[in-house]
């Protein structure tokens, strides 16, 4: 699913975050949103945005990032 | 014993344009701490500077340049830009 | 922005005893450094340069059963020994030429020990005693870490001194220190490839006691580059040490900023928080400091020109053209800018507080919404605000925008943000215009100039930049904090200086120019220069021709358009410029007053109004076109002041005619 379907405060890993543009998926593997990384959506902002905690950082994006990336839920590791 | 990341990596980062250590910490996937303390070691062999980085003319021609010498200063630009007018830049060999 | 205001000139303790031994003090800035070295000297730090140098450094006395008394220097903050930078060369000169120094604390913050570290590294990589003073332990608790010191102390082979901020327990760090002094020094650090180096003068040949560490074999590749070599190894061994010596406890330290952004960023409540939180910046600012504005006026209006009159009485020169210039001009002026220090003082200290404290970041994503919904991209944000504080700044500023229409966009709206000089008019005629409400009036002014962008921006996008492309917000929203009131003095004084070297330059010359055209004779008249009413001047004369066309907006008097003239060289000039065009003595606010009566048939208070937006929305001075010369051209710029004086004109009109309506 794409993030901004995802349910808030579950952790979530990245498939992939292609935006629009090259610029802007570079700047989203700059910011630390990259394949394979774990994140949570904390809250929503306003025009469908949102707060995402990806480890100790805290990411403010628009809807259209949103829904350029690819998550799935994380399943917890058992044993 | 080996580092978290090679300073190499970092130095490359900072060559590409990250200017703090939150942005390097994003770039070569490593924590914030370690960023910091990678960049501490690059400086302190003078491999990186701190230097004043900012978007105007007075960047290269320095406050002369301007039209209104204390309006940047007024403007507290500095505190405004992140962590402050200053970033990590390698220092060329 | 760190060290260089810090120049804080206490009363100066007693020196240390000519023979007494130094100790140096190191440490990254902000590590805590500075309040340790005020707590082991008492108030008292002498601040000087180093002889020879133009560095600042602090050195003091410090008193302790456990050696009597030392003299304690307090280093400029490093983040190594790097001889390029002239503070860290001379801590560097300090600490490798021998017996200038007899130990060195090395100050440790617990919180960025990995950067302390580095340091430390260095310093002990010089023949010298050495010990680690640890701060901060309390922040790093609150970060969820815990440092060993014993186990750093065994790795840097020196003593390591916890330093609890509530016990102050210096006596402690005291007696490592006296053991320092006395017992042998240990031996250096050595983490460079190759062979061990820096050992003691008088080790034999094969010495095994120097720690040499073992290197990769990273160190034989990089034999080329040595400085990367060093850096590498610096690096090794700092991040071990650092894994070494910590250990984490708690996971999630964010919650607060978690939970407090939950509200700041909600769909609905967000933008009503940034309009609350603006709105008691500028009530905050106009109320506290109107009381102390009025003293400071009545002390320029009063004894200082009163004194000057004296003196100019005393060497015969009064009622001379000279004293003119002096008491109306100069001190009029002058003064007039100094009794806005403590309106700009406050402002500044509450807006460092808000972006210190990260409240900005947050109010950057409020407004990208608003900004996207209104055809302005996000980034723009930024130089916006910082419009709000000087418009030539911002100008430049907007280089941060990466799409070529956008910075243009940007630049061209950058000129309808009010900054910090249109406030000072703003002040004194809300003051005397809407007595009871002024600081409701200056907000209104400000959400005047946010609409003038926004309706700028529309106009812009739908004619001359059509095509935009898009900005997607991406923003990093950094962990809430106290600002620390040092930071906070530092930042106002910085921004206060600035406004004041800028604002003094452009009052003594705009004073100068306007006292000229004030003792030339009107075209018509038959005064002789230097003897001429103000009101037949060539002054006047221009501003009178220039407010026929103003009659629609109901302040078409020469006083007045003559300090919009002025206006359009520099905003900071308008009001002293405005009060010489009066009489010497005459208050200012009434005589306003009065002549805006007039001007605007018996509704004074619409023309005020007017007279506001106009200045708000007209080019803001020629220093803001040189810039924006710079940035998007000639031709675009001409066009800007095309769409300020038009829109200024426009809207003065259509806020007189409406207001002097209903009123």
């Amino acid at each position: 699913m794409t993030l901004d379907g995802a349910p808030t405060g579950l952790p979530m890993i990245v498939l992939s975050a292609h935006a629009a543009s090259i610029s802007v998926t570079r700047r989203l593997a700059e910011m630390g949103i990259r394949t394979g990384v774990v994140l949570r959506i904390l809250s929503r902002t306003s025009g469908g945005g949102a707060i995402l905690a990806i480890a100790d950082d805290r990411l403010a994006v628009s809807r259209s990032i949103l829904a350029s990336i690819q998550v799935t839920e994380e399943v917890p590791a058992h044993g | 014993m080996s580092a978290p990341v090679p300073l190499t990596e970092v130095l490359a980062a900072v060559a590409e344009g990250a200017g703090s250590a939150d942005e390097v910490s994003r770039r070569c996937g490593v924590s914030r701490d370690v960023a910091e303390t990678a960049l501490a070691a690059l400086a302190s062999t003078g491999r990186v500077r701190r230097t004043l980085v900012f978007a105007g003319a007075c960047a290269t021609d320095g406050c002369s340049s301007c039209g209104s010498s204390g309006g940047c200063a007024s403007a507290g630009v500095g505190s405004l830009v992140g962590s402050g007018l200053t970033a990590w830049r390698a220092v060329p060999r | 922005m760190a060290e260089t205001v810090a120049n804080c000139h206490e009363t100066p303790g007693e020196p240390a005893s000519p023979g007494a031994r130094t100790v140096a003090l190191v440490g990254s800035p902000n590590s805590g450094k500075s309040t340790l070295f005020n707590a082991l000297t008492g108030a008292g730090r002498a601040v000087g340069n180093y002889p020879g140098t133009s560095v600042e450094v602090g050195t003091g006395r410090w008193a302790d059963p456990a050696f009597g008394e030392l003299s304690l220097t307090d280093l400029p903050g490093a983040y190594s020994l790097d001889p390029m930078s002239p503070d860290e060369a001379l801590t560097a000169d300090l600490l490798h030429g021998g017996g200038q120094v007899d130990a060195v604390v090395v100050v440790c913050d617990a919180a960025h020990l990995g950067r302390s570290l580095v340091l430390a590294t260095h310093v002990r990589a010089v023949p010298v005693p050495v010990v680690v003073a640890l701060t901060m332990t309390d922040v790093a608790a609150r970060r969820g870490v815990e440092v060993e010191d014993s186990v750093l102390a065994e790795r840097l082979g020196v003593d390591v001194v916890r330093l609890d901020p509530r016990r102050r327990n210096v006596h402690e760090l005291a007696r490592a220190v006296s053991d320092a002094l006395t017992q042998p020094t240990a031996h250096p650090l050595v983490l460079r490839p190759g062979e061990p180096d820096g050992c003691m003068p008088d080790c034999p040949a094969n010495c095994t006691a120097c720690p040499a560490t073992e290197l990769t074999d990273l160190a034989a590749s990089l034999a080329a580059d040595d400085d990367l070599a060093e850096a590498e190894a610096v690096f090794a061994w700092v991040s071990e040490t650092t894994e070494l010596a910590t250990t984490r406890t708690l996971d999630d330290h964010r919650t607060w900023t978690d939970r407090i952004d939950r509200w700041v960023t909600a769909p609905a409540l967000g933008p009503l928080v940034f309009l609350g939180v603006m709105w008691a910046v500028f009530a905050l600012t106009t109320t506290v400091a109107a009381p102390l504005q009025d003293v400071l006026d009545s002390f320029f209006s009063g004894p200082v020109t009163t004194a000057a009159i004296t003196v100019f009485d005393a060497v015969g020169l009064g009622g001379s053209l000279v004293e003119g210039f002096v008491v109306n001009g100069l001190i009029a002026g002058v003064g007039m800018l100094l009794t806005f220090i403590p309106l700009m003082a406050i402002m500044f200290v509450l807006l460092a507080f808000l972006e210190d404290s990260g409240y900005m970041a947050r109010a950057a994503v409020v407004t990208d919404r608003l900004m996207a919904r209104l055809g302005l991209p996000g980034r723009a944000f930024l130089p916006l605000v910082v419009g709000f504080g000087c418009n030539v700044p911002a100008i430049s500023a907007v280089r941060v925008l990466p799409d070529a229409r956008h910075r243009l966009l940007t630049a061209l709206l950058v000129p309808f943000t009010s900054c910090s000089a249109r406030l000072t008019v703003y002040v004194m005629v809300a003051a005397t215009f809407f007595p009871a409400n002024a600081g409701t009036v200056v907000f209104a002014m400000y959400l005047t100039s946010i609409l003038l962008v926004v309706l700028g921006g529309l106009l812009l996008r739908s004619t001359l930049i059509r095509t935009m492309g898009n900005d997607p917000l991406v923003l990093d929203l950094p962990p809430y904090q106290r600002p620390s009131v040092r930071m906070l003095g530092a930042a106002t004084w910085m921004r206060l200086r600035g406004f004041l070297q800028t604002a003094s330059g452009i009052i003594v010359a705009t004073v100068a120019v306007v006292w000229v055209l004030g003792i030339i004779p009107a075209p018509g008249t038959s005064n002789t220069v230097g003897e001429v009413p103000i009101a037949e001047s060539l002054y006047a004369w221009i501003a009178d021709q220039a407010s026929v066309l103003f009659i629609p907006t109901g302040f078409a008097e020469w006083h007045a358009i003559g300090a919009l003239i002025v206006g359009f060289v520099a905003k900071e000039a308008v009001i002293s410029s405005w009060a010489q065009t009066y009489p010497a003595g005459a208050d200012l606010q009434s005589s306003v007053y009065a002549d805006f009566v007039v001007s605007s048939g018996g509704h004074p208070q619409a023309a005020a109004a007017a007279f506001m937006v106009f200045l708000l929305a007209y080019t803001p001075c020629v220093a803001t076109l040189a810039a924006q010369k710079r940035q998007i051209g000639a031709r675009w710029t001409a066009t800007g002041v095309v769409m300020q004086l038009a829109m200024a004109w426009l809207l003065a009109v259509a806020v007189f005619q409406i207001g002097s309506a209903i009123t």
